[in-house]
């Protein structure tokens, strides 16, 4: 029986132990900071935020390329020779990462690409779906588990509020109005993934502790989350309270499991310090 | 059909209608002064309605909204001055 082994990129902010218990093959996307190309992972959120707070800017982000994919899928055929590869990859409506991926995927056999249409939290909830799977049916059929993920994908559900409009600012996401007026009401967009691509929902307005509430009961309220397990996203800057009392919200609508999950720089480039997410998969 | 376009074509109608009964109620210098807040708010809506579309933001509309409540509070003051004007221009007579 051949082993299948799951990759996917850094964007799936995957935490390391979860990388490291399921051994998922995790590819760096790309950050691009005073003109200089760093692998995710390479240069700490906090720099990237340092970064801001000195020139007003944001790093700019790029796409895993061919190569690096050709490097990570002859990486996984060395060390597992026969090997079954299933890349579960960032949305290719945000990204050209699955676009190459598919390019690299030409010279490879035994390797098969899913689009999971998501990003951060619910490309990982994805990603561990698969690799839960695994663990608890070691012997089932590439195909059958391939299936089952790709059933998955419009399941996954994806919302955050970023902490503050600056880094959206920087990016062009937001106007100069919406700029101006968010900061002085206290107005924080919602950010979803919709069809792969990352959309703004509805408005939030308040302190953090309050809207990061009613995020997650509106997201609860709007999706019929699997209670076996919900995924949080922070960005650095979040306060410890409002982690605490996340989870404790979370405990009291039912959820067996919750995992913390830290934004990495790919991601908190979009969102800012003291951003606050949530993913799951729908039943 | 999507909200906003509703919410716009009806804030274009009300400010049209409110500018136009202010501009045939006023005389001497505020007709002039109701010209230029009404081009003025019309432009206001018209760049914010454009910028909106053609830039690809994700502010869940924070700033349309914001000019939207301008351009409502504008047309509520407008048709005020209009009916005022009205009522005593009539009653001078």
């Amino acid at each position: 029986m051949k082993r299948i082994i799951l990759s996917t990129e850094s964007g799936a902010d995957l935490p390391k132990d979860l990388v490291e218990k399921h051994q998922i093959q995790v590819v760096p996307m790309h950050v691009i900071m005073e003109g200089k190309d760093y692998l995710d992972g390479q240069l700490s959120v906090e720099e990237v935020f340092d970064y801001h707070s000195r020139t007003k800017k944001i790093p700019s982000t790029a796409a895993t390329n061919v190569h690096e994919y050709e490097d990570l899928f002859t990486k996984i055929r060395t060390e597992f020779p026969d090997s079954i590869i299933i890349h579960i990859g960032y949305t290719s409506k945000a990204s050209a990462s699955f676009q190459s991926a598919l390019i690299a995927a030409e010279n490879f056999e035994n390797l098969f690409l899913i689009d999971t249409l998501n990003v951060t939290g619910g490309l990982a909830a994805i990603v561990m779906y698969a690799a839960t799977l695994l663990e608890e049916e070691p012997s089932i059929e590439p195909v059958r588990l391939i299936e089952k993920v790709e059933s998955i994908v419009p399941k996954a559900r994806l919302a955050f509020l970023p902490g503050s409009l600056d880094f959206l600012k920087a990016g062009g996401r937001v106007s100069n109005l919406a700029y101006i007026g968010g900061a002085l009401l206290k107005i924080k967009p919602c950010i979803e993934l919709k069809e792969g691509k990352l959309v703004s929902t509805r408005k939030y307005r308040g302190k953090m502790s309050i809207v990061a509430e009613k995020l997650l009961r509106d997201y609860l309220d709007e999706y019929d989350i699997d209670r076996k397990q919900l995924y949080l996203i922070y960005s650095v800057g979040l306060d410890e309270s409002i982690k605490r009392q996340m989870e404790e919200i979370a405990k009291e609508t039912g959820f067996e499991n919750v995992t913390w999950m830290q934004a990495g720089a790919m991601i908190s480039t979009h969102a800012g310090p003291g951003g606050f997410g949530i993913a799951g998969l729908e039943k | 059909m999507e909200r906003i376009v509703w919410l716009s074509a009806l804030t274009y109608f009300l400010l049209v209608a409110s500018f136009t009964f202010s501009y045939y109620v006023s005389k001497g210098r505020s007709k002039m002064v109701v010209i230029v807040i009404g081009v003025g708010a019309l432009a206001l809506l018209s760049w914010s309605l454009i910028d909106n579309a053609v830039m690809d933001y994700q502010d869940a509309n924070i700033g349309l909204g914001l000019v939207l409540y301008l351009i409502w509070i504008i047309t509520f003051f407008s048709f005020l001055f209009a009916i005022f004007t009205f009522f005593f221009s009539k009653k001078g007579k």
